[in-house]
């Protein structure tokens, strides 16, 4: 018999060995737990944008939004300050809590196998401890706990030392239990769960004293919260139910007294009171909390039993004909129930549950539910129905298909839009393409190419030849051209007079020209080179322009094609996923239905087996009068 | 009516709402082979919608903020206990681009380490002054209004910008601080 803090930890923790108290579990599990406590709690700076973006989802319990963001985040580049490992810590934990357990193990087995900090991988063996405790494999996950070798942040230590008490207790280990959970930290709610756990596990061991002690104490401790509460209430009544038991009716309504009469356990309070008072035989004490019960008019079987208890209190009291009428009343009351549950069933047909489902703020939050019902036959039921595990994790799977649905639908409906940005982008490169064609110039880049080959070639020419003649200089070539002009005029008139000064003049004058040509021949020669380096290095930054323009015009047609193609293959992903979820969803709420008619079923055979018990005291009681007449 | 039969019914009354379940779940057994395989197809839906999700989410960030344009505004709190935020204005060169009233779910999730994106869109390259005005209560509950501002040299990579809300305990007064993510 285990009550547990956490969501998860909480719904696993109910021994089902126990029953007397299951649905007293089962009540509890319908109050608003917090969220996972997978998290830093401002612990830590948040050094990671996405890791922190999903932290900002989760922290208001938009765990969807949150799984989305982290697996995005694998999908990207991400700092070297990234949190990678306490982002996959979270998502792990995440995928859990969405019930994909194999996809969470993979997860954390796929943490363990890097190079994690070793804080990190404490917190993956303990998560993972908590997972495998959760089904069931006790011995690993005690296993895993025992490699934890730091203390870990407050919340998960509490919660550490919380599963280890509970392992404890399966072995029966109550003075290492007793140790381990007067160790936690008392502002910790895993405290009085794992103190609770120990006193109720105490009382069924046979340590009624021990047992007692710590349930007493945790029934009179100053609660706040509804979780305080509903388990002060709850440590209350396990301790009440088992001193009845134990034939100890003073100390139980003493313990059954201190139950909040507003709360979920009110109703077995008030019939285990009335029962205590009856062993004390003060019968008409015990008639007190039974019609209160009656009084708040509830369907379930605690108030069903009330019904009964009355006239039974009468015959033992020897007011048989009281009795009579009461029992001829509870007769009467069953049939009225039996008329109800019938019109229930009816409804439950005519699809009035889901409807109701849909319509209340049941899949958003159950309290609400408690507090404002939705209006339909089936609604006195639906308490009774969100009582039980089996139901309220069907009700979960369906809020999880409706959410699909939804996001599906979503999703679908934004395709038109991203469509159009899509167009509308491909227009305006378009429209852009001529201009941007025509200023990539690329004949033009092809063009000064190819007088670039010509000019390298030139200068490769005049290299190999030492043409120092192809340097000169425009003066230089005026200077040369002129001094041919003179030699041709020298040649002219040398036959008619003597023109030796003038051709050693000229010899003189292209020696020196030849001469300076020559000298200036290397410092030219690299100063051209040096020009066709330049020259190379400028037509290498435009032809990287060019290529680069180039690219990103093929690239943009390319991803157009390539999000044309992403979008109409998701578009056609939806449209089958929509269909599927369309069908589960049809099938998860005739299953919903199913089941909700099932326990109904069982109600009737309960109160028909109540009528009989009822009809046949009235006989009884009628015979006894006979006899005695 | 006996004492014994008064226990066993007191026992049997407590357990009942158990024994109506477990019926329940007898009965139904013939429908717990299909609601294994409703099971599996739900997790299977789950797992697809997830990874579906995932890659539309990213389909819509690529097509509508290319990476050479894309441009985030984010928004973290170390501590914020001497600055209660209201709201949020947010301005790209004197234009105003989002405004955002933050209820207590979101302060909460700030305060614990959440990082919002208040800001997605596309910014051209080059020089762009970026600016928020926070608005709140400061310390003493005194209505408080402060501007931060940044001049950023958008590149053809995405560029991050992380506003953050801390406190100056030395001066007991909120500090502003702003950073580009490299």
């Amino acid at each position: 018999m285990c009550a547990s803090g956490n969501k998860r930890a909480r719904r696993i923790a109910v021994n089902r060995q126990h029953s007397v108290l299951r649905c007293v579990y089962a009540l509890l599990l319908s109050l608003a737990w917090p969220p996972l406590a997978a998290a830093p709690a401002g612990e830590h700076r948040v050094e990671d944008l996405y890791y922190g973006q999903a932290l900002y989802q989760f922290f208001q319990e938009n765990e969807l939004a949150a799984i989305t963001q982290l697996m995005v985040a694998n999908e990207r580049p991400r700092h070297a300050s990234s949190q990678v490992d306490e982002a996959n810590l979270l998502l792990a934990d995440l995928y859990y809590g969405y019930g994909l357990h194999e996809k969470s193990r993979d997860l954390f087995a796929q943490l363990l196998s890097a190079e994690i900090p070793s804080s990190v991988q404490n917190r993956v063996w303990f998560n993972l401890a908590r997972l495998r405790y959760e089904q069931g494999y006790h011995e690993h996950a005690r296993d895993l706990l025992s490699r934890i070798d730091e203390q870990l942040a407050p919340a998960f230590e509490a919660e550490r030392k919380y599963l280890l008490t509970n392992l404890y207790l399966g072995n029966r280990q109550y003075d290492q239990a007793a140790d381990l959970s007067n160790r936690i930290d008392s502002k910790s709610i895993w405290k009085a769960y794992a103190r609770y756990n120990l006193g109720v596990a105490l009382l069924e061991g046979g340590e009624y004293e021990k047992g007692r002690h710590i349930l007493e104490q945790l029934g009179q401790t100053d609660a706040t919260t509804p979780e305080q509460l509903a388990l002060r209430d709850l440590s209350n009544l396990s301790l009440g139910l088992m001193q009845l038991r134990m034939e100890l009716p003073e100390p139980a309504l003493q313990n059954l007294s201190r139950i909040r009469l507003e709360g979920p356990l009110s109703n077995q309070a008030l019939l285990a009171s009335g029962w205590a008072w009856y062993r004390l035989q003060q019968y008409d004490r015990a008639q007190v909390p039974w019609r209160l019960l009656l009084r708040n008019n509830a369907v379930d079987a605690a108030t069903q039993e009330a019904v009964l208890a009355i006239p039974a209190n009468y015959a033992e009291s020897g007011q048989d004909k009281l009795a009579i009428r009461h029992y001829q009343n509870a007769a009467r009351q069953f049939d009225l129930q039996l008329e109800l549950l019938g019109k229930a069933i009816r409804s439950i047909d005519g699809n009035e549950l889901i409807s109701a489902l849909r319509e209340n703020a049941i899949l958003h939050d159950r309290i609400d539910l408690q507090r404002l019902p939705p209006s339909s036959d089936v609604t006195p039921q639906l308490h009774i129905l969100l009582a039980s595990s089996t139901f309220q994790r069907e009700i979960q799977r369906y809020q999880e298909l409706l959410d699909i649905q939804h996001s599906l639908g979503r999703w679908g409906n934004s395709f038109p839009a991203l469509e159009l940005m899509l167009d509308e982008r491909r227009l305006a490169f378009e429209e852009k393409l001529p201009l941007l064609l025509e200023s990539s110039s690329f004949d033009q880049f092809e063009q000064l190419s190819a007088r670039r080959d010509q000019h390298a070639a030139q200068l490769e020419a005049i290299e190999s030849g030492e043409d120092y003649l192809a340097l000169a200089q425009e003066p230089e070539l005026e200077h040369l051209q002129r001094l041919r002009r003179v030699a041709g005029s020298i040649d002219r008139v040398s036959p008619q007079r003597n023109t030796a000064y003038q051709q050693d003049m000229l010899r003189l004058l292209s020696g020196l020209l030849n001469y300076r040509l020559a000298t200036e021949y290397p410092a030219r020669i690299w100063k051209a080179r040096k020009q066709l380096i330049q020259l190379d290095r400028a037509l290498g930054e435009t032809e990287y322009r060019v290529e680069s323009l180039r690219q990103i015009t093929e690239r943009t047609e390319r991803n157009f094609a390539i999000f044309q193609q992403r979008i109409s293959g998701q578009s056609q992903k939806i449209a089958a996923l929509r269909e599927r979820v369309a069908r589960t969803l049809k099938q998860q709420e005739q299953h919903i239905n199913q089941l909700a008619i099932d326990a109904i079923r069982a109600q009737q055979q309960h109160i028909v087996q109540l009528r009989l018990n009822a009809r046949f005291e009235i006989a009884r009681i009628h015979d006894k009068l006979a006899v005695t007449q | 009516m006996k004492m014994k039969s008064l226990i066993a019914l007191l026992l049997f009354c407590l357990a009942s709402p158990l024994a109506a379940q477990e019926t329940a779940g007898d009965s139904a057994a013939t429908g717990n082979e299909q609601n294994t395989a409703l099971d599996s197809d739900i997790e299977a839906l789950k797992k697809e919608v997830l990874s579906l999700n995932r890659d539309l989410f990213i389909l819509e960030e690529d097509l509508l903020f290319p990476s050479n344009t894309q441009f985030s505004v984010f928004l973290s709190m170390d501590t914020g206990l001497f600055f209660n935020l209201d709201s949020v204005q947010l301005k790209i060169d004197d234009k105003n681009i989002a405004n955002h009233l933050y209820t207590e779910r979101e302060l909460a999730a700030l305060r614990r380490g959440g990082v919002q994106r208040l800001y997605i869109g596309n910014l051209s390259s080059g020089e762009h002054e970026i600016v928020a005005i926070f608005t709140g209560t400061g310390p003493k509950g005194r209505d408080y209004r402060r501007g931060e501002s940044i001049v950023v040299e958008k590149t053809t990579e995405p560029q991050f910008i992380e506003f953050t809300i801390a406190d100056d305990t030395a001066k007991e007064q909120p500090r502003f601080d702003v950073r580009i993510w490299e």
